[in-house]
């Protein structure tokens, strides 16, 4: 080490503190402590907000779109029911589908009549109703046991999907599926 | 956990460098204050390159402010200016206070803390070439005016 060198050293090396003035510095960390306790307080009100605004958005990702959907498959299947149970007389008699959905013009979508009733159930004919303010098909059936069931056809909403549900109202019960852009819903 | 023999020493350290910024003891004092109590409070460790670093953002800070408010003083008070505390070593604190801040810092860093060049180059973002040009130039003049005031 070079003689200018040892003097700046032991100039800097002679500079201190005085004991008073390394107690007031030390003496900051008791407000510091403080300090950390409101920054605590603060991150504890910061990850509560994150998990509300998470619960918050998971509520309306999914559980808000499942509970709708669930209340209007609940609306569709009260209607349904109420429907099904004033057993209105049919307008067309006819137990071929094509015949009934050439007389039914006024529906907007083609009828059919799914292959999976086809087994248990015979078409006897139909009528026009409406579900959820939309016009719909009323198809009455006749089971292997005489026992009527109906079916309703109508068209669903664009973004509303949903597996087979069946829902049971009044001692009805009401079996919904959806099939390309229709909604079926078979009442006995 | 630092105990309370090596916090003193530690700030004792951190003063030091304070003052070769400041060439002030209560200036030196306030920025080791502050930088302690930024330190505790963001949880870092207690070690020297942190004080450095804070001690140092703190006084470019102070700098930059310190200009707004000694621009508006001497409008005022023309005649008001900073005179630097001398109390111990007046030749060599003379000659300290010719340099400016940059040199006085490199000066610090390389003979009191022993920081190679490249450590003062990326501390304070100058080029190691400028660092060891500065430190070969101020040596040299402190050498020469420590002659001369010994010679008066």
């Amino acid at each position: 080490m070079s003689n200018i060198d040892s003097k700046i050293k032991s100039y800097y090396l002679s500079r201190k503190l005085t004991d008073e003035q390394l107690d007031i510095i030390k003496n900051t960390k008791i407000k510091s402590d403080r300090s950390h306790r409101s920054s605590n307080l603060s991150e504890i009100l910061k990850y509560a907000a994150i998990f509300v605004l998470l619960v918050g958005t998971i509520y309306s990702i999914f559980l808000f779109p499942m509970y709708q959907k669930n209340a209007l498959l609940n609306d569709y299947a009260t209607e349904i029911a109420y429907n099904h149970r004033k057993n209105l007389p049919i307008e067309i008699i006819s137990s071929d589908i094509e015949q009934i959905g050439a007389k039914m013009e006024k529906l907007n979508f083609t009828l059919e009549f799914p292959d999976s009733l086809q087994e248990n159930y015979n078409l006897v004919g139909s009528r026009y109703c409406s579900v959820d303010n939309r016009i719909a098909a009323q198809l009455k059936l006749l089971g292997q046991n005489e026992q009527v069931a109906t079916l309703f056809i109508f068209k669903k909403n664009k973004d509303l999907e949903f597996e087979i549900k069946t829902i049971v109202k009044n001692d009805v019960k009401v079996m919904l599926w959806e099939s390309d852009d229709l909604i079926f819903a078979l009442a006995k | 956990m630092v105990c309370d023999k090596d916090l003193d020493d530690l700030l004792n350290q951190a003063y030091r460098y304070a003052l070769s910024l400041t060439l002030n003891e209560n200036d030196a004092f306030d920025l080791v204050q502050n930088s302690y109590l930024k330190l505790v409070e963001k949880r870092k460790p207690l070690i020297i390159s942190y004080f450095i670093i804070t001690i140092r953002n703190q006084f470019i800070d102070d700098r930059r402010k310190q200009k707004v408010k000694w621009d508006w003083l001497s409008k005022l008070h023309p005649s008001t200016s900073y005179e630097p505390n001398f109390t111990v070593e007046p030749y060599l604190e003379k000659v300290l206070s010719e340099l400016n801040v940059k040199e006085r810092e490199i000066i610090f860093l390389s003979v009191v803390q022993e920081y190679t060049a490249q450590e003062i180059s990326d501390l304070m973002t100058i080029p190691r070439g400028t660092v060891l040009s500065i430190l070969h130039r101020m040596k040299l003049k402190m050498k020469n005016k420590l002659k001369e005031k010994s010679r008066e």
